[in-house]
C-alpha cells in the first residue's frame, strides 16, 4: 500500500514505555497477590507451633524439612484419615469420569450423526439446564437421591458428577463433527453396524476430547465442595474437600500450623498435576465457554 | 451447521436387497442405536435435572419438612406470601450479592486488561498466565483456608499493615458482624476466579488474525485505536456473556462465605439462607419457594443475555467484523 513511506521501526516513545511499565507493573503486582497467601500457608505448614506464633506470617520456616505438621495431619490419633479421603475422592473421580466419557460421547455421537424427532428438544434441554444452577435445587435433588437409595453415599456424587454436563457434551459434539462422515459411510458399506462404528472407529479417535473432558472434570471434582457438602456426609465417604472442611473442627485444639499443613497437602497434588496438563485446561475452558 | 450426517435413509436405500437376513434392517438398527445410546443419559437428565425442578415446584406449595412426606400438606401459595410478607427478612441477604457483582465487574476488567497484555506476547507471558490462573485449579476448601489464613487477625496481610502503619492498625478483615467483610469475601472470589475470565478472553483474542493488527499498524494506528477498533469489537460478545454470567453467579454465591466466615452475621447470602432453611431448620417447603423465586430471577437474566447476545452478534455481523 504505502510503498513510499520507509518502513520504520516503531520507536519506544514515552507513552509506549509507560504502557509497558504499567503492564509489567500490574502483572507483577497481581502475581504477588496470588502467590503471597499461598506462600504464607506453605511457610506456616513447615513451622513448629511455637515458631508459627513467634514469627511473621511471611517469614520462611527455620527448618524447610520440618514435616511434623504433615505427620499430624496424615496420622491423626482418632477420626477419619486423609488417606481414606484421598481414596474416596479417587473412587468418585474415576467412576464419574468413566461414566461421563462413556455416556457423554455416546450421546454426542447420536446427537451429531443422526437427525431424529426430539433431537432439538434434547439439545434445547441441555442448553436450558445451564440456567438451572445446582445450588438452587438441593431440596428436591436430595429427595430424588433418597428415592434411589443414593443419598448420603458417595454414589450420589458419582450420579451427579457423571450426569448432564453441557460443556463435556459440547466438546464431544464439536470433536465428532470434525470427524469426516466418509469414515462412517465406508464402514457402513463394509457392513459395520453403528455400534461397531462408534466403538471401533469414533471412540478411539476421540482421545484428545476425552483427555480434555477427563482433565476438566477431574479438576472440578477434586476441588468441589458444594456437592459432597450437600449430599455425602458419612465420615467413611468424606472426600478431600469435606475432610479438610471438618478438619478445622476436629483439630480445634491443634496449632494453626497443622491446619495449614492440611491445606498444603490438599493443594499439592493439583499444583503438580496442573503444570503438566495446563494446556488441556486452557483449551477445554476456551472451547466450553465460547460455545456455551 | 456442517453437513454430511446420516441422512436418514439416503445412505441406505441404494442397497435394496438385504444380504444378511438375520440382521436388523437399517431403519431398525438406526432407531435401536439412537435408543440405546441415549437411554442412560436421558434417564439421568430426567431423574437428576428435570424432575427435581418439577418436584421443587410441588414442594414449594406444601409445608413439607424435608423428611416426612406423610405430614406434608398442600398449603397453596402460603410459602410465597410469607416470603414476601411475614418472613421477608429472609430476602435481605440478596443485597450482599451486590458486593460480589461489584467484585466480578472488577474481575472482568482486570482479566481483560491481562488478556490483552498477555496477547502481546511479551517476554514472560506464559509464566504470568500460569500464576494468575493458578487459584482457579485449587481446591475450594483449601483456597478458602489459604485466604482465611491470609486475612485473619494475625495473618500475613496484617503483618504488612502493622509494618507500614504501626501495631495499632491491625484490621479485622473477616469480622462477620460487619458489612465491610463482604468486600474481603468478594476479593477472595476475584482472587479465585480471575484466571478463568482471563483464559476465556485470552482464547478469543488469540483467534483474531494477526494481519488485522499489522494492517492497522501500517496505517499508523496506535495501541489505543487498535484496541477499540480491532480487539474490543471481537471480544464484545464474550465480555457481555461474562458480565451476565457473573450477575447470575453473584446471586448464587454459596461456598466462599460459607467456608471463610461460616456465612455468619452480615456475610450470609441468599443461597446459604436457602440451604439452611431447608436442611437445618427443616422448612423445605419455604426453602423451595425461595429457590424458585431465585430461579425465576436467574431465568430472566438468561433471557436478557440471550436477547443481548443475539443483538450483539447481528450488530457485529453488520459491521463485518470477524
Amino acid at each position: 500500500m504505502t510503498v513510499r513511506r520507509p518502513k520504520r521501526r516503531r520507536p519506544l516513545t514515552l507513552a509506549r514505555l509507560a504502557v509497558r511499565v504499567l503492564q509489567y507493573g500490574t502483572l507483577v503486582f497481581f502475581s504477588f497477590i496470588v502467590l503471597l497467601p499461598l506462600w504464607s500457608v506453605l511457610a506456616g505448614s513447615l513451622k513448629t507451633p511455637l515458631e508459627y506464633l513467634a514469627t511473621s506470617h511471611t517469614a520462611p520456616p527455620q527448618n524447610w524439612f520440618n514435616f511434623e505438621n504433615f505427620k499430624a495431619v496424615l496420622f491423626p490419633a482418632y477420626g477419619p484419615s486423609f488417606f481414606q479421603a484421598f481414596f474416596n475422592t479417587l473412587v468418585v473421580m474415576i467412576s464419574s469420569i468413566i461414566l461421563l466419557v462413556m455416556f457423554g460421547s455416546m450421546a454426542a455421537f447420536v446427537l451429531d450423526r443422526f437427525r431424529f424427532h426430539g433431537r432439538m428438544v434434547i439439545l434445547a434441554i441441555y442448553a436450558g439446564l445451564v440456567a438451572v444452577p445446582g445450588i438452587l435445587t438441593p431440596i428436591a435433588t436430595f429427595q430424588v437421591l433418597q428415592f434411589f437409595g443414593l443419598a448420603n453415599t458417595r454414589w450420589a456424587l458419582v450420579a451427579l458428577y457423571s450426569g448432564a454436563d453441557i460443556v463435556s457434551l459440547l466438546i464431544f459434539i464439536q470433536f465428532i463433527r470434525g470427524i469426516s462422515t466418509e469414515i462412517d459411510d465406508s464402514a457402513r458399506i463394509e457392513g459395520a453396524n453403528y455400534f461397531q462404528i462408534f466403538f471401533k472407529l469414533i471412540l478411539p479417535m476421540l482421545s484428545p476430547a476425552i483427555a480434555t473432558v477427563a482433565i476438566l472434570r477431574s479438576v472440578y471434582i477434586y476441588n468441589d465442595f458444594v456437592l459432597p457438602y450437600l449430599y455425602s456426609n458419612r465420615p467413611e465417604d468424606w472426600t478431600v474437600s469435606i475432610m479438610l472442611y471438618n478438619f478445622t473442627g476436629l483439630t480445634a485444639t491443634v496449632s494453626q500450623a497443622v491446619v495449614a499443613a492440611g491445606a498444603v497437602l490438599v493443594i499439592l497434588p493439583t499444583l503438580i498435576g496442573f503444570f503438566f496438563v495446563q494446556r488441556y485446561i486452557y483449551a477445554g475452558i476456551t472451547q466450553g465457554a465460547v460455545k456455551g | 451447521m456442517v453437513g454430511g450426517y446420516w441422512m436418514t435413509d439416503a445412505a441406505v436405500r441404494p442397497r435394496p436387497t438385504p444380504m444378511r437376513p438375520f440382521r436388523f434392517d437399517a431403519r431398525g438398527q438406526r432407531a435401536l442405536t439412537i435408543f440405546l445410546f441415549l437411554v442412560v443419559p436421558m434417564f439421568s437428565l430426567v431423574a437428576l435435572n428435570i424432575f427435581p425442578v418439577l418436584e421443587l415446584i410441588y414442594i414449594s406449595f406444601t409445608n413439607f419438612n424435608g423428611v416426612n412426606w406423610a405430614k406434608a400438606k398442600v398449603i397453596g401459595i402460603r410459602n410465597y406470601t410469607d416470603l414476601l410478607g411475614r418472613d421477608s427478612e429472609m430476602l435481605l441477604p440478596i443485597v450482599n450479592s451486590l458486593y460480589y457483582l461489584g467484585g466480578s465487574l472488577v474481575q472482568i476488567i482486570l482479566a481483560t486488561w491481562f488478556a490483552v497484555t498477555l496477547n502481546q506476547k511479551l517476554p514472560g507471558s506464559q509464566f504470568f498466565r500460569t500464576i494468575l490462573f493458578l487459584p482457579f485449579v485449587l481446591n475450594a476448601v483449601a483456597s478458602a483456608m489459604v485466604f482465611r489464613h491470609f486475612l485473619q487477625l494475625d495473618g500475613a496481610l496484617n503483618d504488612f499493615v502493622v509494618m507500614i502503619f504501626g501495631p495499632g492498625a491491625k484490621f479485622a478483615w473477616l469480622d462477620a458482624s460487619q458489612s465491610y467483610t463482604n468486600f474481603s469475601l468478594a476479593a477472595a472470589s476475584v482472587w479465585r476466579y480471575l484466571g478463568f475470565n482471563l483464559v476465556v478472553t485470552f482464547g478469543v483474542l488469540q483467534s483474531i488474525p494477526q494481519d488485522q493488527y499489522d494492517a492497522a499498524k501500517l496505517e499508523g494506528a496506535n495501541g489505543w485505536q487498535q484496541f477499540w477498533r480491532i480487539t474490543f469489537p471481537s471480544i464484545k460478545l464474550v465480555l457481555l456473556l461474562q458480565i451476565m454470567l457473573s450477575a447470575v453467579g453473584s446471586l448464587e454465591v454459596f461456598e466462599i462465605p460459607l467456608l471463610i466466615t461460616g456465612g455468619a452475621g452480615k456475610t450470609s447470602t441468599f443461597a446459604i439462607e436457602m440451604v439452611e432453611t431447608g436442611f437445618k431448620f427443616r422448612r423445605a417447603g419455604f426453602a423451595a419457594a425461595m429457590a424458585l423465586m431465585m430461579l425465576f430471577i436467574v431465568i430472566i437474566f438468561f433471557l436478557i443475555t440471550r436477547i443481548l447476545s443475539r443483538e450483539t452478534k447481528s450488530a457485529t455481523q453488520r459491521e463485518g467484523v470477524t
